[in-house]
């Protein structure tokens, strides 16, 4: 066995033999997660925050539509009044058979 | 400590109590090797414990307990990350750039100098080589587990095994320079 292969089972050795928790400590973190079952202990800090912060995504979705809501009718009037082929032109009662 | 799989899986699903009793120094160990702060082990086995707790209901008993109990406390480790993260970005007290992996190793002791080689893993390659390697699992179960193909298993597993062993010559090298 190599020297590194050697060094790494050695230390993959050390951790495997990891002591368990103390029965106090089960005990004590056991205590808590009872009290967690039944109301009486709240969740930690950490794990009663949402992970997903939800207000900015939505101003930015408000924020796009009313964009689009806003410039879509002003952009299709310049595409209309820039159209050569189909130009607006005034309309009169004379361009009507009576 | 009980050998799961001498056991019924399913039957001991059933009782939370017995299920904390038998895994829960599992958890605090696998927490650790997940990358969580020892002051935060037991917070996070509590969390992973109360997820369980709750989900005693959908474990069908087709994975081990104790990989569907290190898939639980995975997410919950992930969660707790990202809330530190988002924590200290609000302090500004920990620099983006002090990731593990740029960090020198501390050579206290073998086990703590195991968990920094760990921790330059990709949390995939990790996940896997921790139930594989230290906890002596198959690769079948690992992927039921996880819910991984058995083959994505055995390759990150493999791919875990050269990343570690080029750490290892890595922080020899260090040695012999310093």
């Amino acid at each position: 066995m190599s020297d590194p292969a050697r060094q790494l089972e050695q230390l993959l050795a050390a951790e495997r033999g990891r002591p368990d928790p103390s029965e106090a400590h089960a005990q004590r973190v056991w205590a808590r997660v009872e009290g967690r079952l039944d109301g009486r202990v709240p969740a930690p800090t950490w794990a009663q925050s949402s992970t997903f912060v939800a207000w900015p995504w939505l101003l930015v979705g408000c924020g796009v539509i009313v964009t689009l809501a806003l410039l879509g009718p002003l952009v299709r009037t310049r595409i209309i009044t820039h159209d050569t082929q189909h130009k607006p032109q005034r309309i009169g009662l004379a361009d009507f058979p009576t | 400590m009980t050998n799961l799989s001498e056991a019924s899986a399913l039957d001991e699903a059933l009782d939370i109590e017995t299920l904390y009793r038998r895994h829960f120094g599992f958890v605090c160990r696998s927490a650790l090797r997940l990358g969580a702060e020892p002051a935060s082990i037991d917070d996070i086995a509590q969390e992973a414990f109360v997820v369980a707790a709750r989900r005693l209901s959908e474990f069908e008993g087709r994975a081990n307990v104790r990989t569907w109990l290190f898939a639980i406390t995975l997410r919950v480790v992930q969660s707790h990350r990202r809330w530190l993260r988002r924590q200290r970005r609000k302090q500004d007290a920990y620099a983006e750039t002090s990731t593990a992996s740029e960090r020198p190793f501390d050579k206290a002791d073998a086990a703590t100098t195991l968990l920094q080689l760990l921790h330059r893993l990709p949390e995939s390659h990790r996940t896997v080589y921790i139930l594989g390697e230290l906890e002596g699992m198959s690769c079948a179960e690992i992927g039921r587990g996880l819910g991984l193909n058995p083959n994505t298993t055995y390759s990150r597993l493999r791919k875990a095994r050269e990343q570690m062993q080029e750490e290892v010559q890595r922080m020899l090298a260090q040695e012999q320079v310093g």
